[in-house]
Parts: structure tokens; C-alpha cells; sequence
């Protein structure tokens, strides 16, 4: 695997005051990969970045979540309260430490942490979820939609958070206000299979059977799916592909630690072990493609995007990016297939139509097809900076008028933008 | 002189206990002086086939008529892998009373050397003499008690061994009403050992879960009446429902005179069979809300018991499930519906740590509202290896009716029982003293049995009621009986197999609190009428027979107090 990091010795960074790695941290390309080499590797990197970092709580973080994952809570919770003992006013290391009580079945404990947590922080991702849980399972419903009522002002369009107020409502037995929320539960999120399980139980509390029956006959169609799924799953289950998830999940936190601290090698190195353990792994990919841009290594980029658009198939993102990469490294038709990629996926984003038209103006092809498509980016986002490429479209398809009229518009949005000015005087000035 | 003076010590360690932090429910670890030499085997080597970590159920039931309530254990036999010089087997022990029991398989002859999975108790052949259906992985037994201590296996003439395949709990029941107790017996899942293959969970070698299996249908056996049985199970509506079965349990859900089943299933929707009362089964799991947690969610669902816990006058059913999720209580709220009530009720509290099994709905404290207990440990003797939340060995968990639709976790307050750890499958809950209070046996896997003795000391009053069917069939399976005793009423059932794949609590067992006097019996008969009785003495067992009117008092042959 081209994935596999080599040995790059002693570092040369400023920063690099730590230990250094030992020779054992880093696994041969030609070593057999087995459970015991990946969960070891993963123990490697939280020795290794505690060992760096010491007082450092995100670096704590990674051990917590290293021993998380070999299903060490009571040692996962040590490294959050060491956290603690660090920053008392970490919001992470309250979630983690309420992570830990819930595992163990501490539910009034976990509700106090993760009520905490939310406290410090709160937007902290899944904080408040964990709260709600914990307050259902400890019988405070009223308490638990109190939260969960706060979290949809906060995020109302999280599918979860609508669901478990709609859950808290009908544990308090109020069905019918316990619908509005589940039923948003389900327009956010389709296949929202166990919220149309509650949503049937709701009316046939009510007494509506023929609505009942609806949502149930739709929550058997969902469940019937996802069995089947888990019955494939299962099947294909494999356990060392399983593994090597979560240790990609311990790299990546850990090259964010560096990155943190700005040891940009180790953070890269860390990264690419995560890509090499998890071929899905988008995040870890996300960060190395960025590194790249930011460093100029576009032709590194690249196939790290493209990897990117394989894992998420669905997303425009990926081929927008890859067009402009493709473009910078001076392979226009590489670019427009990208770029007419992210047009398809996306036609109601004005960024594909906008971009191409970029690429066929910067490559002097395809004009009238560029003014077309600056056009449509005008159409779906009226942006000074789409009037702008408007206006540079009409001028080299020698609509002088429009040129002129399209870059009033950018200035009108952004007056005191000297680049449009400029391009505003020089169309004002052609003849 | 000697005996006086050890129950008033007894009395006296037990009040101190108890003011040492001890709550109403005392329940004491005996297992070493009741002479159980019992030790279960799952037939592992190591392989993890995955009917191991299934095995086993167990029975408590008079099988000699002597009054005193017996224990029968099942065992599995060693699968490909393993060797035993002594084959093991299923083992029956006789109660000697004073918690003394004496193996007695090999004279009683029901030392069946199969896999034992589920086991039910029922007079089949109304005989007057509890019977014993036997569900294997493997061929089932099916033991008929000749009356004299003895048993004759008569499975092949009675026609219900069903072949090759994977048992799990079993249930006589009238299904029709004719008076004969007919047959439903669980399947758990189609396996055969060459569709094993080990697995790894963080690297470490685990079991295979059911859905990695083909789902089995169950069998529904009808009584011909004549020794003989018929498999109805097409006929019935039952084989177009295929699952992964577990625990089951046969009760009149909906209060319309005819018993339903319902079949738990690991990791899928549980089946309820309503029965027309003609022996017709129609699946309305998903309608009537028993099919699935309160989340819509498939659990792993183990054990199963049945019983009336907030005196609504509908039957309840409480559902053990694996690690990490809540069991599942489904609160009755008539009309054929149930909610899932855990949330509410509380009743799944500090048991999400682990597995669940053995379970049942028993007045421990004799307050007159049933308790919880449950029974765990892992699939995995390893687990916690790979996660240190979970251990292989547990301690149970007993969950108090607080009389108000919920449940305290008093484990830690009821007695040194509760603090013995176990890998417990089945678990039973019968008197097995005749004090009054009703005692526990936790089959544990791979184990020697724990056997708790309930001394709780709360002056509460009860009374236990034997039925004696007369034109319906002998043991009353199936009967419902309302007790009123001043401002309670409570409705229990005869139940054939319930819990873990066990059988328990064939004599009915109502704690009264303060009540000393029973207002009125209500017995309706499967499939006959009703018998009433009124102004009852309390604190005895009462046998009750069909078309009398009248109690009879039981006595047993001893009554050992400590």
C-alpha cells in the first residue's frame, strides 16, 4: 500500500522538543496487519502525544479515546479527569467523563457531567443528546425535553434532537404534543425508521388508529430494510477492517493535536496512517487535502480528493474541488469534466456553474458556453462576485452593455471593491 | 430444645441484618448446605458454537406429590470439540425440605444426555402427575410421570420429538379447549456445524449472533388425547412466522377466556400469537406494540415472564435483553395494546451493565404487587477483555414494586443472595420451604446452581393456591384466578413455561400485606366456568378443585422454619 508512512527520523521542526519516535512506532509496510499490531500502533500514538504533550488536554484526549476504544472505561475516565485537573473548565472532558458514567450504568451521575459539559459548552457536538438520554433513563422526562426543547431552538434542523424531544414528550404521555416534533423528526430525515414507530404509538394513544396504521405500515418498510442491511452486515462483518476504523479515528485526533501545535509533519503523518487504516475515512483525508493546498502540493492533493469523492459519491464538493486543482496543475479537461461532475450533482449551487465558466474564461474555450453558464450562477446567487464573473464573460463574448451592466450590479454589492471598480472604468472606457 | 434455640438465633442475625441496612426483601445465598452436587455444562471446547451461550432452562415443580416443590436441571452434552467421561445430564433433585435436596435422575429415569435448552411442566395425560417436556438442540424428550417417583420417556409415541434442530423455551397450553393440554414449542435458529465459523470481535474469539443464522418456525402440537399429540403448526398459523426464539410464555393477554403465546426472538421483533379460541393463531406483535422496544427497536431478547403488575386486571409481560439495552416491560393497557413502559416504570434499572435472563414477576415481600428479578451474565467469558463495563459472571438484580407503577432497585439491600455472582440462563421462583415466601434457583452456565432462600421478615400475610381441573385439564393451566382481599385485587394465571426457557410456579403465590382474611376467590377454568369462594383464611396453600366451590388445605409433608 502506497498509504503506508515511512520513517522520516529525527524531526527538524522548532517544536519538536519531545521524545523521539521510537523505531517500533512505526509498523513496516511489509508487517503482516493483525488486530494486535493496529490496537498496539494505536496505543503507541497516545504514549507517544501524552509523551509530547503532557500537560496538554487535547493530547489527554486522545489517550481517553484510545482506551475508550479497547473498551477501557475506567482508564478512559482517569485521562478525563486528569483533563479536568487541566482545564476544570473543559466542556470535552465533562462529555467524556458523562460518556464514561452512562457506560457504566450511572445515569444520575452522567446527567450531572453532561449537564455540566453543555454548560461550558453549549454547542459541544452530541452533549446535550447524552443529557436527554440520561435524563430518560433516570425517569426525568419533563427535565429531558426541557433540554431537548432548547436543542431544537439551537439546531432545528438535527432529525436526533426533534426525536428525542418528541420521545420525553410521549414518556410524559402528552401524544399530541409529542407529534409536531416527530413528525419534523421525519421530514428531516426521511427514513427516520424509529420515528415513525413513535409517531404510530402517539395516535393510537389518541385514538387514531387510521394514522397510526399509516406510520406503522411506513415504520415496516424502513424496519424490513434495515434488517436486512444488518442481517448483510453482519455477514460481512470483519473484524480486524473494524479495528483499524477506530485506530484511523485515533490517528486523525492525534494529527489534529499536532496540527494544533502546528507540527505540521507529524500532524501529516498521522493523517495518512488514518487513510491507510480506513479507506472510508473521510475526515482524515479532509485534513491532508487541505494541508496540501495550503503547502502548494497540488499534485499530492489530488489523488486525495479524488479518493474523497469516491468515499462520498453524493457530495459536489469534492469535484469543485478537484476542478480547481485540476485547473491549477494546468489539466483543463480533467478540470471541466470535474467541474461539470459538480454541476450534475448539484444544479441548484451556483459554485459548479460558476466555476466552469471560470475555467472556459481563464482557458479562453468555449465562450458563449461560459456566459451561459455565469448566467445561471447569477440566477441561483445574485453575488457581487458572480455579477463580477458576469460581467468578464459578457466582455469577452463582446456584450459590452452587459459587461457594464453586470459589474453595476457586483459594485452595487459590494461598493468598495477596487477590483470591480477597476473593471467598471476600464468597460465604462472600451469602446 | 437445640432446633428452638438455632431458629431464634437465626431470627435474631436475620433482624440484625437488617438493621444493618437491610430492606424488606432478604433473600439468602444456601446453595452450598442443600447438597445440589449439580454442575452445568454447555458442551464448549472452545469452538463457540453458538447453541452454548443458550443453554440452559430449569424446572421447579412437586413431581412426587409430596408438597414440597422440586428442581429439575437441565444440561447440555459435549459438542464436536469435547469429551466428558461421565456423559453429563439432565438431573432432577428431590426436596428433602429444610433446603435439602438428593439427586434422584437416575431412579426417577429423566436423565436425558441431549442439549438441554427449554423445559415445561404439564399433565398431559391428566393424570394427576406433572409431566416433563424436555426442548433440545437435538431431539426433544418428552417424560411421562408414572405416578411413583418414576418417568417414561414416551416421546417417540406421543410424537413430539421434532428432529434435528435448535430448541428453546416450550409450553403446554389448551389451545382448543377440549380439555387436554396441547404443545407449543420454540426453535431458536437453523444450524448445523458446518455453518459455524469462528469469529473475532477486537481479536478476541466470540460468538455468532442469530442473525447470521436462517430464523426457524415453532411447532404447535394438539393434544389427541389419547398419549398422543398431532403437529397443528401449519394448520394453527404458527410455521408462516419464522424467528429466532428464546423465551415464551402462554397467557390469556386479552382477557378473552383463551391463552395466547408470546415468543421472544434474539435480535429481532417478538411474536404475538393471539389465539381465536379455536386454536388459530394470528401474529399481532407489531399492532398490538409487543413486538418491539419503546424505540421500535429489535433486542436481544432472552426471558419472558407474564404477570399483573399494577393490578389493572391485565396481564403484564417483562422481557430480559442483552447487554447495554433495557429489558422491556410491556405495560398492558388493554384492548390489545401494549406500551413499553421501562422508562416509566423504572424497571430497568441497573441492569443494563449486561445480559439478562432468567426473569420473573414474584412478590418477594408478600406487600400484595409483584417484584422484578433478573438474572445475568455474559454470552462471552472473555468480554471483559473488550470491555471493562462488562464482567462474565454477575450479580442478579431485584427490582421492588414501589406500589405505584414503579420499581426501586433494592440489590444491595436484599440480603448476601444478591451479592453472589453467576452466569445465570434460567432462573426459577417456587416456595421451596412452604414458609410462606418464594425462594430462587439460578441455573448458572458452565456453573454449579445458586439457590436463594427468602427469609424476609415482614409479617405480611399470603396465600398459595394449587388448582385441581377436574373436566378442563388437571393442573388448571391456563385458569385465571382473581383474589380480593379487602381493597386488593389481584388476578395471577397457571402458567406452563415461562422465563428463561424454565418452568416455575405452578402453584400461585399472592402476598396480601396486612390483609388476614381473603374476601373471595374468583377461578375461571380454561375452557370450563367459574368457581367462586369467599371468606378464606390466609397464610396457607389452598388446593382448589374445578366444579367444587371449596378449598381444600394442603399440607406438605414438612414445614421447616428457620
Amino acid at each position: 500500500m502506497s498509504e503506508e508512512p515511512r520513517s522520516e527520523g529525527p524531526s527538524d521542526s522548532p517544536l519538536a522538543g519531545g521524545p523521539l519516535p521510537r523505531p517500533e512506532a512505526i509498523p513496516s509496510p511489509h508487517a503482516a496487519v493483525t488486530v494486535e499490531s493496529v490496537t498496539g500502533e494505536a496505543r503507541e500514538v497516545a504514549r507517544r502525544i501524552i509523551e509530547r504533550f503532557p500537560e496538554e488536554p487535547d493530547a489527554l484526549a486522545v489517550v481517553a479515546a484510545e482506551r475508550a476504544l479497547s473498551g477501557k472505561t475506567d482508564e478512559a475516565a482517569a485521562c478525563w479527569r486528569k483533563c479536568l485537573t487541566l482545564d476544570p473548565r473543559s466542556a470535552e472532558a465533562h462529555h467524556g467523563l458523562a460518556s464514561a458514567a452512562m457506560e457504566k450504568g450511572d445515569h444520575a451521575e452522567a446527567a450531572r457531567l453532561a449537564r455540566k459539559a453543555l454548560e461550558l459548552n453549549p454547542s459541544l457536538a452530541g452533549a446535550a443528546r447524552l443529557l436527554a438520554n440520561a435524563l430518560l433513563l433516570s425517569g426525568q422526562f419533563a427535565e429531558a425535553a426541557a433540554v431537548m426543547e432548547k436543542e431544537v431552538r439551537r439546531e432545528p434542523r438535527s432529525a436526533e434532537a426533534q426525536f428525542l424531544l418528541g420521545e420525553a414528550r410521549l414518556q410524559m404521555k402528552q401524544y399530541e404534543k409529542a407529534i409536531a416534533p416527530l413528525e419534523r423528526a421525519v421530514e428531516l430525515l426521511p427514513n427516520y425508521t424509529q420515528a415513525y414507530y413513535s409517531l404510530a404509538a402517539a395516535h393510537t394513544r389518541l385514538g387514531r388508529a387510521d394514522k397510526a396504521q399509516q406510520y406503522r405500515e411506513k415504520f415496516k418498510v424502513l424496519k424490513a430494510k434495515s434488517q436486512a442491511e444488518g442481517r448483510e452486515w453482519s455477514r460481512k462483518y470483519e473484524d480486524l477492517g473494524t479495528v483499524r476504523r477506530g485506530v484511523a479515528m485515533i490517528y486523525r485526533f492525534a494529527g489534529n493535536v499536532y496540527q494544533a501545535h502546528g507540527e505540521l509533519k507529524e500532524a501529516e503523518r498521522h493523517w495518512q496512517r488514518a487513510a491507510a487504516h480506513d479507506p472510508a475515512d473521510a475526515a482524515c483525508r479532509h485534513a491532508l487535502a487541505v494541508l496540501y493546498q495550503q503547502q502548494g502540493r497540488i499534485p499530492e492533493a489530488i489523488p486525495i480528493v479524488e479518493s474523497l469523492r469516491q468515499i462520498e459519491p453524493a457530495s459536489a464538493a469534492y469535484p469543485l474541488a478537484l476542478g480547481g486543482l485540476y485547473a491549477d496543475s494546468g489539466r483543463p479537461e480533467a478540470a471541466e469534466a470535474a467541474l461539470k461532475e459538480a454541476c450534475r450533482l448539484a444544479p441548484d449551487d451556483s459554485q459548479g456553474y460558476a466555476a466552469l465558466a471560470l475555467l472556459y474564461l481563464t482557458t479562453d474555450r468555449k465562450l458563449p458556453e461560459a456566459l451561459a453558464l455565469a448566467r445561471k450562477a447569477v440566477q441561483l446567487r445574485p453575488t457581487a462576485m458572480n455579477y463580477a464573473l458576469l460581467a468578464g464573460a459578457c466582455q469577452r463574448n463582446a456584450d459590452l452593455p452587459g459587461a457594464v451592466a453586470a459589474i453595476k450590479e457586483a459594485l452595487q454589492r459590494e461598493p468598495g471593491n477596487q477590483q470591480y471598480r477597476r473593471m467598471y472604468e476600464q468597460f465604462k472606457t472600451q469602446p | 430444645m437445640g432446633a428452638r434455640i438455632a431458629v431464634a438465633v437465626a431470627a435474631w442475625l436475620v433482624g440484625l441484618a437488617t438493621a444493618q441496612g437491610e430492606g424488606p426483601i432478604v433473600l439468602r445465598d444456601v446453595t452450598a448446605r442443600t447438597g445440589i452436587g449439580f454442575r452445568h455444562t454447555d458442551g464448549s471446547s472452545g469452538r463457540r458454537y453458538i447453541v452454548e451461550y443458550v443453554a440452559s432452562g430449569l424446572a421447579t415443580f412437586d413431581y412426587d406429590g409430596d408438597g414440597l416443590i422440586d428442581v429439575y436441571f437441565l444440561n447440555g452434552r459435549p459438542l464436536p470439540g469435547t469429551t466428558a467421561d461421565v456423559p453429563p445430564r439432565n438431573h432432577l433433585y428431590r426436596n428433602l425440605g429444610g433446603f435439602r435436596f438428593k439427586d434422584v435422575t437416575e431412579e426417577a429415569g429423566v436423565g436425558d444426555e441431549g442439549f438441554g435448552l427449554g423445559v415445561c411442566i404439564g399433565d398431559y395425560d391428566s393424570d394427576g402427575h406433572p409431566d416433563i417436556y424436555v426442548n433440545n438442540f437435538g431431539p426433544n424428550v418428552l417424560y411421562r410421570n408414572n405416578g411413583d417417583g418414576t418417568f417414561r420417556d414416551v416421546t417417540s409415541r406421543a410424537g413430539v420429538g421434532r428432529g434435528e434442530r435448535v430448541g428453546a423455551g416450550a409450553s403446554f397450553l389448551d389451545v382448543d379447549h377440549d380439555g387436554h393440554l396441547d404443545l407449543f414449542v420454540a426453535n431458536y435458529i437453523k444450524f448445523s456445524y458446518d455453518m459455524h465459523a469462528p469469529l473475532t470481535v477486537a481479536g478476541l474469539p466470540a460468538y455468532r449472533g442469530p442473525q447470521q443464522y436462517p430464523p426457524d418456525a415453532n411447532n404447535l402440537f394438539r393434544n389427541n388425547g389419547d398419549g398422543t399429540f398431532t403437529d397443528v403448526s401449519q394448520a394453527s398459523g404458527i410455521t408462516a412466522h419464522p424467528g429466532s426464539g428464546m423465551g415464551i410464555v402462554s397467557a390469556d393477554y386479552d382477557n378473552d377466556g383463551s391463552t395466547d403465546v408470546f415468543v421472544l426472538n434474539d435480535n429481532a421483533r417478538n411474536f404475538l400469537f393471539h389465539n381465536d379460541g379455536a386454536g388459530k393463531f394470528s401474529e399481532v406483535g407489531l399492532a398490538s406494540g409487543a413486538a418491539y422496544n419503546l424505540y421500535g427497536q429489535e433486542t436481544g431478547n432472552m426471558g419472558v415472564d407474564a404477570g399483573d403488575y399494577d393490578h389493572d386486571g391485565l396481564l403484564d409481560f417483562f422481557v430480559t435483553t442483552y447487554h447495554k439495552e433495557l429489558p422491556v416491560l410491556f405495560h398492558n393497557l388493554g384492548g390489545g395494546l401494549f406500551e413499553d413502559a421501562a422508562l416509566s416504570a423504572g424497571s430497568g434499572q441497573g441492569t443494563l451493565r449486561n445480559v439478562k435472563w432468567g426473569c420473573g414477576f414474584v412478590d418477594f415481600d408478600n406487600d400484595g404487587y409483584k417484584d422484578i428479578f433478573l438474572g445475568l451474565g455474559n454470552l462471552d467469558d472473555n468480554i471483559q477483555l473488550r470491555d471493562d463495563t462488562i464482567t462474565y459472571e454477575d450479580r442478579p438484580v431485584l427490582l421492588r414494586n414501589l406500589g405505584n407503577g414503579r420499581f426501586a432497585n433494592v440489590s444491595d439491600s436484599s440480603g448476601d443472595g444478591m451479592q453472589v455472582k453467576s452466569v445465570a440462563r434460567g432462573v426459577a421462583f417456587d416456595d421451596l420451604d412452604n414458609d410462606g415466601r418464594i425462594d430462587v434457583v439460578i441455573l448458572s452456565s458452565r456453573r454449579p446452581p445458586v439457590i436463594l432462600h427468602n427469609q424476609s421478615a415482614t409479617g405480611n400475610h399470603w396465600l398459595q393456591i394449587r388448582l385441581r381441573g377436574v373436566k378442563t385439564n388437571r393442573d388448571g393451566v391456563g385458569a385465571r384466578v382473581k383474589v380480593v382481599a379487602g381493597d386488593l385485587t389481584q388476578i395471577d394465571e397457571v402458567l406452563s413455561g415461562r422465563g428463561y426457557q424454565s418452568h416455575f410456579g405452578s402453584r400461585l403465590h399472592l402476598g396480601l400485606g396486612k390483609r388476614d382474611r381473603v374476601d373471595r376467590i374468583e377461578v375461571r377454568w380454561i375452557g370450563g366456568g367459574t368457581d367462586v369462594l369467599e371468606n378464606l383464611p390466609v397464610d396457607r396453600l389452598i388446593a382448589i378443585t374445578e366444579g367444587t366451590g371449596h378449598p381444600t388445605e394442603e399440607r406438605a409433608d414438612e414445614h421447616v422454619a428457620l
